[in-house]
C-alpha cells in the first residue's frame, strides 16, 4: 500500500496518514524514496535506533497519543508498522 | 598544508563514492568550484548505493556486485567516502559497509589510480594504531571496520592517501549538511527529551569540524598531481586538535542556540542537560535510572552508551591539518539543524522524572 499516488476520500484516517507521511519525510535522515508501507525504517530510510525512538516520541506529540508501550515500540520495523500503530492507538 | 597544482593539461577523471552522503555531496560541490577557480579540466562522477533522484549520482552497491558500465576506468583519482558511520552496527554490518566496499573499489581503480580513502580520526582506537584486528581495541565496530578498511586499502592500492577527519558537522558558513549524525545525535536527543543528561569527562575535548573544512582538503588532494609513492601511503588527520572546544562548551552552546530558535517562536526553552562525570554516571545515575525511569527512558540511556566514549577523550587528536575557531560553526550548525527539523526542534518539553508508582489493586 502506498501513502502517495492514490487519492482516497479525505477521511480522518487518510488525513492522519498524510500527516504521518509528512512526519516521516521531515525526520527521515536520508533523502527518502516514495513512502510505502513496506519500507524498512532502518535499512531503507536510514533511521538509527535512537532515531526510531525519537520518531515514536514525535508521533505521540503530533497525534496526542498516550505513550506507546515499549514492547510495541520495539516491534516497529516498517512504515506499515507505524501506520498500524497510529490506527490502533488512543489519544491522551 | 597545501599541495602542488597539477602540471598537465589533460582532463582529470575523478570518481567520488558516497556522493550523496555528508562528505561526498559537499565534495562534489567543492571539486566543481576549485576546478573552475584553478582552471583544471575535470570529469567528476559520483556514485552511491542508491544513487540520486535526479540521476546525477550513479547507483552502485560497492559490496554487492561489479560496478555499472558508466564507472569504467581508468580513473586518475578515486575518493572513497562510502561508509556507514553508525556506532552501533553488528560486526557483519560494519564489515559489509566499510570493508567489503574496498574490494569493490578495486574493480574500478588501476595501479596508477590515486585512491583517497576517507577514514576517521578515531580509527586508531584505544591503541593509537590501526594494526589490531581485535574489536576490543576499538570503541565500537565503526572504528574497528574503518581500521580494517585502511589496512585493506593499503594492500590493494599502490598510491594511497588516507584522510582521517574527526567528527563532522555542517558547513562553516551556513550549517548546510546532507546528513546529520555524530554531534547532532545529542541535539536530537535533547530536543525530543530522550537524553536526560550527558555523560562527559570534565575537560573532555569535543573535536568536530565543518564538512567543508574537510572537503577543501580532499578537493585539494584530488586536483593535485601529488601522488604518494607506491607502497608508502600518506596519512593526514583533519581535526581541531588541541584547539578543540570542550564538551562543557559545546553542549551548552547547542542548547542555547536551540533555545534561541524556540524563543523566537514562542516556545518554552529547554533546561541545560546535566553533564555527569563517567564514574558518577555509572555508579549513581544509571543505578537510579534502572530503578526509577520508564522503559523508554532506560532504552534511550542504553542507546546513548555508544556515544559515551567520544565524550570522555581528554587528550587532543593529533592533527596534520588543524581546523581552528570552531564554536561559531557549532552555533550555525545547531540553528541549521533546527531550521531543517522544525518539528523535532519545536517538540514540547517532556521533563525526565521517575515513573509513577504502580497503583495498588484490591484483590
Amino acid at each position: 500500500m502506498s501513502f502517495e499516488g492514490t487519492k482516497p476520500p479525505a477521511t480522518a484516517e487518510s488525513t492522519d496518514h498524510t500527516r504521518l507521511t509528512d512526519l516521516l519525510l521531515e525526520l527521515c535522515p536520508i533523502d527518502p524514496p516514495p513512502i510505502d508501507d513496506d519500507l524498512l525504517l532502518i535499512a531503507d530510510l536510514g533511521f538509527d535506533s535512537l532515531g526510531l525512538l525519537e520518531l515514536v516520541t514525535a508521533m505521540e506529540v503530533e497525534f496526542d497519543l498516550t505513550e506507546v508501550p515499549e514492547e510495541e515500540a520495539l516491534e516497529i520495523e516498517t512504515v506499515g508498522d507505524l501506520r498500524r500503530l497510529l490506527d490502533g492507538s488512543t489519544t491522551a | 598544508m597545501t599541495f602542488a597544482a597539477p602540471q598537465r593539461a589533460g582532463r582529470r577523471r575523478i570518481l567520488v563514492t558516497g556522493a550523496t552522503g555528508l562528505v561526498g555531496a559537499q565534495l562534489l560541490l567543492d571539486l566543481a568550484v576549485q576546478a573552475s577557480a584553478t582552471g583544471i579540466a575535470v570529469d567528476v562522477v559520483g556514485t552511491s548505493r542508491s544513487g540520486s533522484k535526479d540521476g546525477s549520482v550513479i547507483p552502485w552497491d560497492m559490496a554487492g556486485g561489479p560496478p555499472p558500465v558508466e564507472l569504467a576506468g581508468p580513473w586518475d583519482v578515486v575518493v572513497n567516502n562510502a561508509a556507514d558511520v553508525r556506532w552501533t552496527m553488528e560486526p557483519e554490518e560494519a564489515t559489509r559497509a566499510n570493508v567489503r566496499t574496498i574490494d569493490g573499489l578495486a574493480a574500478v581503480a588501476t595501479p596508477e589510480t590515486h585512491v583517497i580513502q576517507v577514514s576517521t580520526a578515531y580509527a586508531t582506537g584505544h591503541a593509537a594504531a590501526i594494526a589490531s584486528a581485535d574489536r576490543l581495541d576499538y570503541r565500537n565496530t565503526y572504528e574497528w571496520s574503518k581500521a580494517a578498511a585502511e589496512r585493506l586499502a593499503t594492500e590493494r592500492f599502490p598510491h594511497l592517501t588516507v584522510v582521517r577527519p574527526s567528527l563532522i558537522m555542517g558547513r562553516r558558513a551556513d550549517g548546510q549538511a546532507a546528513r546529520f549524525a555524530g554531534l547532532y545525535v545529542l541535539l536530537r536527543g535533547i530536543a525530543s527529551s530522550t537524553i536526560p543528561a550527558v555523560p562527559a569527562a570534565r575537560g573532555a575535548y569535543c573535536d568536530v569540524i565543518p564538512v567543508d573544512d574537510l572537503t577543501h582538503v580532499l578537493a585539494d588532494l584530488a586536483l593535485s598531481e601529488h601522488q604518494p609513492p607506491a607502497g608508502r601511503p600518506d596519512v593526514f588527520t583533519v581535526a581541531c586538535g588541541a584547539s578543540a572546544p570542550r564538551v562543557e562548551q559545546v553542549v551548552p552552546l547547542m542548547v542555547d542556540t536551540l533555545n534561541a530558535w524556540r524563543t523566537e517562536r514562542g516556545l518554552v526553552p529547554f533546561g541545560q542537560p546535566k553533564l555527569i562525570e563517567p564514574e558518577a554516571w555509572d555508579r549513581f545515575f544509571l543505578a537510579f535510572a534502572r530503578e526509577h525511569l520508564s522503559p523508554r527512558q532506560q532504552r534511550a540511556l542504553d542507546l546513548l552508551r555508544a556515544y559515551e566514549p567520544y565524550l570522555q577523550i581528554t587528550e587532543p587528536r593529533p592533527a596534520t591539518h588543524v581546523v581552528p575557531d570552531i564554536l561559531p560553526a557549532v552555533e550555525i550548525s545547531a540553528r541549521h539543524w533546527a531550521d531543517t527539523f522544525p518539528r523535532l526542534a519545536s517538540m514540547p518539553l517532556r521533563p525526565w522524572k521517575a515513573r509513577a508508582e504502580p497503583q495498588e489493586t484490591i484483590a
